[in-house]
């Protein structure tokens, strides 16, 4: 019986481009419109995967010291033109071996006859010069503290995207506009354990509950070895719910405004690369919410006020496969907006080829309420078959 | 093609002069040279390298997105050549003008015969694969005659107005290669048999026109950087088959270079593989008569 609802149901699921081996009369056929070899590899995507592990001792304030090692990540990616006025790519992942999930899976029409492109599906947000990268790409093992508070760990939203560059004199300047289902960041204070009422928009919401973001950034030549950018970037969201067992607070919004400089040069030889740059953010509305007391809560409140953080770093790479960096950060804290936080970390990179890197960091975190922490690690990330990101501005 | 004000292209119309220039990117000095060679001042081109870095890594500027953008002709090497860049670069670029495919796309690789043509693309074989053989063709002696016909059959592709013009210096371009390669043929013949070690196997093309004996590379395989054992099996191959010359680029003469030639007592060459990879080569001729003089002067001087 299972057998049979089985061979139905294959029967009835044409699946894009490897259809039914058979078309009966009514189906939708993929056969007509020229691919007609189903076991055919000869369109199949550029595939890669990233594998990313470390070891770590953390020195804290409390019992939860100690070594540990970690697979982090282990990342998909798979990118393809659809036609020639589209192209599709998806990155699943599974963080810490827990589950699996679709960062990114995304379509990008660039179809027009200028500059502009349009992007609909689920991708990280066009928000600063980090945001938008995945976790195996950044200098440092985490995203600095002030994307982490502000923005999350991660910032990827369900909506469409869209993208325009044009040129003043020889410098070009892009501007992006978003609009999402839902931009409230992912993985926020998540592995702290602690027990937080949880943030949701609305699952159907008018048009201005949607949320939104926009960037415009300019890059200019410096003299014939350097660049520098500049960038401005917003993320809003217009309503959410914050909520804590029978406990709920709605009509609630927030907005990110950030700013961004970057500075690159890089030697005659392309070996020795220096750049340093920075990010500020200033994080307005509906900050953060908090009960009473988490096992018998009564009073749900909400922290409606505005902090400011920032990051700033410089890393400078002496030949083709080491280089190290520092990198700071410091914000006033969401849920305390007196207590300052402070993140530092140093490291240092060696990419044993262009596909293997190993990374020793140390990062010092200075908090106040939550204590200090030390942390040292060793990262080791391999990439493997097709793996880029492209320009990444 | 440049824009210009509109009474000035009119006062250049009235003056009976053509003003139109085609606006060409080319990703290496040398494909600037022969273009506008070849283009003489019909053309406009800028080179995206500089000539001194890693031509497999090389450094994009904000300008160069501009440049693509308005560019009538891309002239790349291919073989994989530029693949770090260039496809992003297109892409972005946003010009249909220049994609591949399209007239104002010139692939200077088209119609040659690549050598080590790998038999199996995996990264076991090295890190820095090109699954369409050696793309370094522009330091092969005939590679300047390569490069300036595709040339040619680009420009004539985007501007056949002017079909007289390019043919008429291409032939005078060719004609300066004809003197060359006599002059190059004379030294080459001096090279044949010599042993040399080499970095990374963009000399390989030149080595194996002249017949010269590429006993070992520093590199372990391409894109890999030699380890401690890697330096040691070679400073022993060296000393073995009394090589006496190492050549290596500006990028690559390295604390590992210099380490081998100093235990193995080796000569270190620092050679362009580029125009402009060292002072005083703005030429691909130029380039080429670099080469052959320092190569024979440390070989059979």
């Amino acid at each position: 019986m299972r057998a049979t609802v089985l061979v139905a149901v294959l029967l009835a699921s044409p699946v894009a481009a490897q259809g039914p081996a058979f078309d009966s009369p009514g189906q939708s056929s993929y056969g007509t419109m020229g691919q007609t070899t189903r076991f055919s590899t000869e369109f199949n995507p550029a595939i890669g995967f990233v594998i990313d592990a470390f070891g770590d001792y953390l020195g804290v304030d409390n019992d939860s010291d100690g070594f540990n090692a970690e697979l982090r990540l282990l990342e998909f990616n798979a990118a393809a033109y659809i036609d020639p006025d589209a192209w599709a790519y998806v990155v699943i992942s599974s963080e810490e071996l827990e589950g699996v999930e679709v960062e990114e899976a995304a379509v990008e029409y660039i179809g027009f006859d200028n500059n502009s492109t349009l992007k609909g599906g689920r991708f990280f947000v066009d928000f600063g010069k980090q945001m938008q990268q995945h976790l195996e790409e950044l200098r440092t093992l985490e995203r600095p503290l002030v994307l982490r508070e502000y923005l999350g760990e991660e910032l990827a939203g369900t909506g469409g995207q869209w993208d325009h560059w044009f040129a003043v004199g020889d410098s070009p300047v892009r501007f992006s506009v978003g609009v999402f289902a839902d931009l409230l960041g992912e993985g926020h204070h998540e592995d702290e354990g602690e027990e937080e009422p949880e943030t949701a928009v609305p699952e159907r919401k008018d048009f201005d509950e949607l949320s939104f973001s926009a960037r415009v950034t300019g890059m200019r030549d410096v003299g014939e070895s350097g660049i520098l950018q500049l960038g401005a970037s917003t993320r809003i969201v217009p309503e959410f719910t914050a909520e804590f067992g029978p406990l709920s607070q709605d009509g609630l919004s927030n907005v990110v405004y950030g700013g961004d400089i970057t500075f690159g040069h890089t030697d005659e030889t392309g070996n020795k690369r220096f750049t340093c740059g920075g990010e500020a953010l200033l994080f307005d509305g509906d900050l953060s919410a908090e009960v009473d007391d988490p096992a018998a809560p009564t009073v749900l409140t909400v922290l409606d006020d505005d902090v400011f953080g920032f990051y700033g770093f410089a890393d400078y790479a002496w030949n083709q496969q080491d280089s190290a960096g520092v990198q700071y950060s410091r914000i006033e804290s969401p849920e305390n907006p007196a207590d300052d936080v402070s993140e530092l970390d140093f490291y240092y990179t060696h990419h044993f080829t262009e596909f293997r890197r190993i990374r020793f960091g140390v990062t010092a975190i200075d908090a106040p309420m939550d204590g200090d922490a030390l942390r040292a690690y060793v990262q080791l990330t391999g990439f493997f078959g097709s793996h880029a990101h492209g320009l990444n501005w | 093609m440049k824009r210009m004000p509109t009474s000035l292209a009119a006062a250049l119309l009235l003056g009976g002069v053509a003003a139109a220039q085609l606006d060409v990117v080319a990703t290496i000095p040398d494909l600037k040279d022969i273009a506008e060679e070849i283009g003489g001042d019909r053309v406009d081109v800028i080179s995206i390298a500089r000539g001194t870095e890693n031509i497999h890594g090389v450094s994009l500027r904000p300008s160069h997105l501009v440049k693509v953008n308005k560019a009538d002709v891309l002239i790349q090497i291919g073989l994989s050549l530029e693949h770090a860049y260039v496809p992003g670069l297109l892409e972005k670029g946003r010009n249909r003008r220049i994609q591949p495919g399209a007239p104002g796309f010139v692939n200077c690789s088209e119609g040659w015969e690549a050598i080590d043509v790998p038999e199996e693309i995996s990264r076991s074989r090295g890190a820095d694969i090109h699954p369409l053989g050696n793309p370094h063709m522009n330091i092969d002696p005939r590679g300047g005659r390569h490069m300036a016909d595709r040339i040619l059959a680009g420009f004539l592709r985007v501007d056949p107005e002017h079909a007289e013009h390019y043919e008429k210096r291409h032939a005078a371009y060719v004609a300066k290669l004809d003197e060359a390669e006599t002059r190059w043929a004379k030294l080459g013949e001096r090279l044949r048999g010599k042993k040399i070690a080499i970095y990374h196997n963009d000399f390989t093309y030149f080595a194996r026109h002249y017949g010269m004996n590429v006993v070992t590379s520093v590199e372990p395989k391409p894109g890999v950087p030699p380890s401690p054992k890697d330096l040691a099996r070679t400073v022993e191959v060296l000393r073995r088959e009394q090589v006496g010359v190492i050549l290596t680029a500006k990028w690559s003469n390295n604390k590992d270079v210099r380490f081998v030639a100093e235990k193995s007592g080796a000569r270190v060459i620092e050679i362009p593989i580029m125009v402009h990879g060292v002072k005083g080569v703005d030429t691909w001729i130029g380039m080429m008569d670099f080469l052959h003089r320092e190569l024979v002067g440390a070989l059979d001087p």
